[in-house]
């Protein structure tokens, strides 16, 4: 199983070329054709459709719950207790997650 | 054989607490963090019973004392079960949509609808296959349609025609291969032939909605009459799964009874919804006679007839005895003799496939019923 740590994934960014998303007011929500369960803080998703194998977003549970709604970053940052100290580190390593699972299809991103 | 005992003990105390976490009147848990070898028994048991999510829950809960690798454990073989029945989900939707390609009414059992509509949370409730039920009238163009999709029929009819007449369920291989049970009854045996399942599509269907598609359910009262046959009928030990959902709806308060009552009386159900209410009771230790069903259902005895219906269920010959059994609800000498024919006497196909000849298939169900064991 694919396991997603948001963490990890700002480590990993540089050498794995992910683009920041530079839309400005992107807004984001879980994607109608999503499968998807709550573990012990973590959230495990499939999409509905296709033969894509279920992954893990380990420790991704709040965000996941945040997604049941259209967010902007702003909205995520402050609804994540984010230090206003933290914000451009934090939303840079959502941007990169939230691409993420828009290219899976797991989220909805739209400006 | 003291320590034995006392392993299986502690695994068992902990099992059950599992079992029962969250629900409403259950006593806490205070048994100490158990060792290697009970804990591997645990996890054993949970994995067998499919509970691992209610294991998470025990432990997100900290009603259950874990080591820092026994979490590791718990969230490891949390997550692979909450894998599998993603993927069991999304393989219930392929079957719906083949199902309703070709204008087939039906409605998702167990599993996925329990999870979606009665748990607090869908994780705490696993499941091994993919449950159907469609009407007795579409059975054959169902199975058609299934098997032109790519499903395959794991074991043929035991004799043409006795699906339609008779037959509780069967088993097909999806092209990706998941499990998939359609049934035309809900049980086998004669409590499966008093059920009216035209009965149940006349009823208003529920409704889950799975990644943005709505597939009908059976509607609360059905689902929790289905879940007690399951508990009192299916399995024997019941599985605990089995019993959390009798539990878990029987709690929630929101069912009517008027309604269950009727439904049962109709179906002559009322033992097997005392028995899986008691069952569950003294299992997971809750009160269930407190609740709006036990009060209508937890009273009195079991009537004779029905104790000895009930126990064709039981044993290791069940399959066979509870079938037997069935020809009390058979209506018509005619039918009764083709039914109890069909079963003594199985078409080839059906004997190859399950690796018998007819002379070792009687002695196979010899063996079971009387139990040479």
């Amino acid at each position: 199983m694919v396991d997603f740590n948001p963490a990890d994934r700002v480590s990993e960014r540089p050498e794995a070329g992910y683009e920041t998303d530079t839309r400005e007011g992107t807004c984001w929500r879980r994607s109608e054709r999503v499968l998807w369960r709550e573990v012990l803080g973590d959230v495990v998703l499939v999409r509905a459709d296709g033969d894509s194998d279920p992954f893990a977003l380990a420790g991704g549970a709040a965000l996941w719950s945040l997604l049941a709604e259209r967010r902007d970053m702003s909205s995520l940052l402050a609804s994540m207790d984010v230090q206003p100290g933290d914000y451009e580190v934090k939303a840079e390593e959502f941007r990169v997650l939230l691409r993420e699972l828009e290219h899976i299809g797991v989220v909805d991103g739209s400006d | 054989m003291v320590a034995v005992a006392s392993v299986h003990d502690e695994a068992a105390a902990a099992l059950r607490a599992v079992c029962s976490v969250g629900l409403s009147g259950s006593a806490p848990y205070s048994g100490p963090v158990l060792g290697p070898v009970s804990w591997a028994n645990l996890v054993s048991r949970v994995k067998t019973e499919r509970l691992e999510g209610l294991l998470a829950a025990t432990v997100a809960r900290a009603a259950l004392a874990v080591t820092a690798e026994q979490d590791d454990a718990v969230r490891e073989i949390a997550r692979s079960r909450v894998r599998l029945d993603l993927i069991l989900e999304r393989e219930c939707l392929r079957t719906a949509e083949v199902l309703n390609a070709a204008s087939i009414p039906f409605r998702v059992l167990k599993g996925p609808a329990v999870a979606h509509l009665v748990y607090p949370d869908p994780s705490m409730r696993g499941f091994g296959d993919v449950d159907l039920l469609v009407e007795a009238a579409s059975w054959y163009r169902a199975v058609d349609a299934l098997r032109d999709a790519g499903f395959k029929r794991l074991v043929p009819e035991i004799r043409e025609g006795f699906d339609v007449s008779y037959g509780k369920d069967a088993t097909l291989a999806s092209p990706r291969g998941c499990q998939i049970d359609l049934h035309r009854n809900l049980v086998l045996g004669p409590y499966g032939f008093w059920v009216d399942t035209d009965e149940l599509f006349a009823r208003p269907a529920g409704v889950l909605t799975l990644g943005g598609t709505a597939v009908p359910v059976l509607g609360p009262e059905e689902s929790f009459v289905y879940a007690c046959y399951n508990a009192a009928l299916a399995d024997d030990p019941p599985r605990l799964a089995a019993l959390r959902d009798v539990a878990e709806m029987a709690l929630r308060g929101d069912l009517d009874p008027v309604v269950v009552n009727t439904l049962v009386r109709r179906w002559r159900g009322t033992a097997v919804v005392h028995r899986a209410l008691e069952v569950a009771s003294r299992y997971l230790e809750v009160d269930l006679r407190g609740s709006n069903v036990g009060e209508v259902f937890i009273r009195g005895s079991i009537p004779a007839v029905d104790r000895i219906l009930l126990a064709s269920y039981r044993g290791p010959g069940r399959g066979y005895t509870s079938q037997l059994a069935g020809v009390v609800a058979i209506r018509g000498v005619a039918s009764k003799m083709r039914y109890l024919w069909s079963l003594a006497r199985p078409q080839s196909s059906y004997l190859q496939s399950r690796g018998y000849t007819p002379a070792s298939f009687v002695r196979h169900a010899a063996r079971r019923i009387w139990g040479a064991s």
